[in-house]
């Protein structure tokens, strides 16, 4: 007997700083619903600056620069209190859903000098550092996942926040904001019929 | 029933100066139909000058939506890295006109005395920029 509705998980792994991991796969062929999603993490300190993407049938529903951390439910935290149910559920029928999580994509926009000298709103271009949703017609297999070993933060000295704009010109973590790699991140959705 | 869908849009701005306001302006995506929810949080930035989890008031923002027609209200944004922090969004009917600016000000609270900031205006070593970002959960009409 199948129950009306359905978890189904997807597990990401980031091994080291300014990782993105990008996945794509298909929804339960059974389900007609997606009512909700959570993150769920073994390590919370890595979340803040965190960012993850979310599109279904190649329809944005998060932004690439949405924060991780708003998603998540830890040890602390029960899920039916941090998963995010959508108001309308988003209809699915052997959908495609592509997901880009980014570790600590926002500390590397601190750094950034050339806006107003107040501050100023980040443009889209520099939030959404590459746009990595790809538009293939192959649905790679539930829980495979590729790597862009090209996008990796604190690839520089950590000189602070004198440098420009760059993923390689992050500033230094704090260091009682230290982070552990890797941790393993899974995306649940909530599937219902 | 309603047509089209819910998406989240955030709108980021940085703070690179204590005592100087920022200015927000910005338009909003054209498949953007109507705002239902807005929420503003601290996104990173502060924990690098403070030890606290927590800081009820880091600075005001004033939105205005429509090309500067709505004023939606001032909103105390807070520090809050502690598992439960509040993400629920603040209700909001508004539709928005399509290509309309996004507009408001943001005017920081914290860590404006002489440590960060000079007479001259410049800011120390002290000092570290940090990010607010605002989320809308809109209906989306793509």
């Amino acid at each position: 007997m199948i129950l009306g509705y359905r978890f189904q998980k997807v597990k990401l792994r980031i091994s080291k700083a300014g990782q993105r991991v990008y996945f794509n796969t298909e929804t339960d062929k059974d389900f007609t619903m997606l009512k909700g999603i959570a993150l769920s993490v073994g390590y919370e300190g890595a979340l803040y600056g965190s960012t993850f993407g979310f599109r279904v049938d190649e329809k944005e529903i998060f932004d690439e620069s949405h924060e991780a951390h708003l998603l998540v439910y830890s040890n602390d935290i029960s899920p039916n209190s941090k998963m995010l149910l959508f108001e309308m559920p988003v209809p699915v029928k052997s959908s495609k859903v592509e997901g880009i999580y980014t570790d600590s994509s926002l500390q590397s926009l601190l750094g950034n000098a050339s806006y107003n000298p107040s501050g100023g709103v980040i443009s889209r271009n520099e939030v959404n550092i590459k746009k990595t949703y790809v538009s293939g017609k192959e649905v790679v297999k539930f829980s495979n996942f590729t790597v862009d070993d090209n996008l990796v933060a604190y690839a520089g000295s950590g000189s602070g926040f004198g440098g420009g704009f760059g993923i390689g010109a992050a500033p230094a973590p704090d260091p009682a904001a230290q982070v552990y790699y890797p941790y393993d991140v899974r995306v649940i959705l909530f599937l219902s019929k | 029933m309603t047509k089209g869908r819910i998406t989240y849009y955030p709108v980021q701005f940085i703070i690179l100066n204590p005592k100087a306001p920022v200015t927000i302006n910005t338009v909003l995506p054209n498949h953007i139909s109507r705002i239902l929810g807005i929420k503003a949080i601290h996104s990173v930035g502060i924990e690098q000058m403070s030890s606290e989890s927590y800081l009820p008031v880091i600075g005001h923002l004033s939105l205005e939506f429509n090309n500067k027609q709505y004023h939606f209200g001032n909103l105390d944004i807070p520090f809050d890295n502690r598992p439960e922090a509040s993400d629920e969004y603040l209700d909001a009917r508004i539709d928005v006109q399509p290509n309309s600016l996004l507009t408001g000000n943001y005017e920081n609270k914290v860590f404006t005395d002489s440590a960060y900031v000079g007479a001259d205006g410049v800011v120390t070593d002290k000092w570290k920029n940090y990010i607010v970002t605002i989320y809308l959960k809109t209906l989306s009409n793509d």
